[in-house]
C-alpha cells in the first residue's frame, strides 16, 4: 500500500453551465459509460464458497480499445474472514485481448481514508503498474487480482485503469 | 484494452471463504438479501444536490452535465438490461438508502 499524497484542498466550483437544450450535442448512448454506486457493496451472511460480488460489462466499441477505470469497493459483514479477488475477462471471447499500461492502487483502511488514498492516488498519476503493466490474455482467458484477504467489518477497495 | 469490438468486457470480485477456491471465476452470484449494493434513486439525489438535473423515472435512467471543455456535455445513465444484478435487488431500488 502506498499513498504517500498530500491530501489535496476541496475547491468548490459553481454549478454547471448551460441546460439540457445542449442534449443534442452529447455522445450516442454507448460510447462512454458512467456506472454510478453510492455505496460499498457490503457482503452479508451467505453461507460458503465463492459468489460473484457485482459485475459491470462495457462492450469494446467499434475501434476495438476500451479505457476502462473501476473503483471497487467491498465490505465483509459475513462475520468471519473471508477473501475477496478482482476479475478481468471477455465474456464469451474466442478471441484474445490485450492490455497496455494497466495500473491499480488498493486500500484497506477505513472507507473514508482508503478513498483519499485512491483518488488522490489517481490525481496524482500514482498508481502501480500491475506487472510491467503490458500482457494479452489468451482467447476465454481470465486476469485475476489477488485474493485478499478480508477480516470480518474489514474494507478493501481499489482503482484500475486498464 | 484492446479486443474484438462489440465483445462485452466485464470486470467484477469474487469473494470466497477459501483463497485456494476462486471458484474457476464464475460463480454464482450472491442472492437478494445477502448483499445491500448502492441504489440508483440515492445516486439520483446525490446528482440533483450538486445542481444537477435527474429525469422524473430516475430509477431506470437519469442526465447529468459533464461541463468539460473538449467533452460531451450531456450524459445519459442507463441502468442497462444486461446488469443481472437489477432484478429483485433491495440495493438497487432504494430500500438500504
Amino acid at each position: 500500500m502506498a499513498c504517500p499524497q498530500d491530501t489535496r484542498r476541496p475547491v468548490f466550483v459553481g454549478p454547471p453551465e448551460g441546460t439540457f437544450a445542449q442534449w443534442a450535442s452529447s455522445d450516442a448512448l454507448g460510447s462512454r459509460w458512467l456506472v454510478v454506486s453510492s455505496a460499498p457493496e457490503s457482503i452479508l451472511n451467505y453461507g460458503a464458497g465463492p459468489r460473484t460480488l457485482y459485475k459491470v460489462r462495457i462492450p469494446i466499441p467499434a475501434s476495438g480499445h476500451l479505457d476502462l477505470r473501476t473503483y471497487l469497493w467491498h465490505v465483509n459483514r459475513t462475520g468471519s474472514q473471508r477473501y475477496i479477488a478482482f476479475v478481468l475477462r471477455l465474456e464469451n471471447a474466442s478471441t484474445a485481448w490485450s492490455y497496455t499500461g494497466f495500473r491499480k492502487e488498493d486500500a484497506a483502511q477505513g472507507i473514508v481514508a482508503a478513498g483519499i488514498c485512491t483518488v488522490a492516488a489517481h490525481l496524482y498519476g500514482t498508481l502501480s503498474l500491475v506487472g510491467d503493466g503490458t500482457g494479452e490474455v489468451a482467447a476465454n482467458g481470465t486476469l485475476v487480482l489477488g485474493p485478499y484477504t478480508l477480516t470480518n467489518n474489514a474494507f478493501h477497495g481499489a482503482v484500475h485503469e486498464v | 484494452m484492446t479486443g474484438t469490438p462489440e465483445k462485452l468486457f466485464e470486470t467484477y470480485a469474487i469473494v470466497t471463504d477459501d483463497p485456494a477456491n476462486l471458484g474457476t471465476y464464475a460463480s454464482p452470484i450472491l442472492d437478494s438479501g445477502t448483499h445491500i449494493r448502492g441504489s440508483w434513486p440515492h445516486c439520483a439525489q446525490r446528482v440533483a444536490s450538486q445542481t444537477l438535473q435527474a429525469q422524473a423515472n430516475q430509477i431506470a435512467t437519469f442526465e447529468l452535465a459533464l461541463g468539460q471543455a473538449g467533452e460531451p456535455d450531456r450524459i445519459r445513465i442507463q441502468k442497462r438490461t444486461e446488469d443481472e444484478h437489477g432484478k429483485d435487488n433491495e440495493g438497487l431500488y432504494g430500500v438500504d438508502t
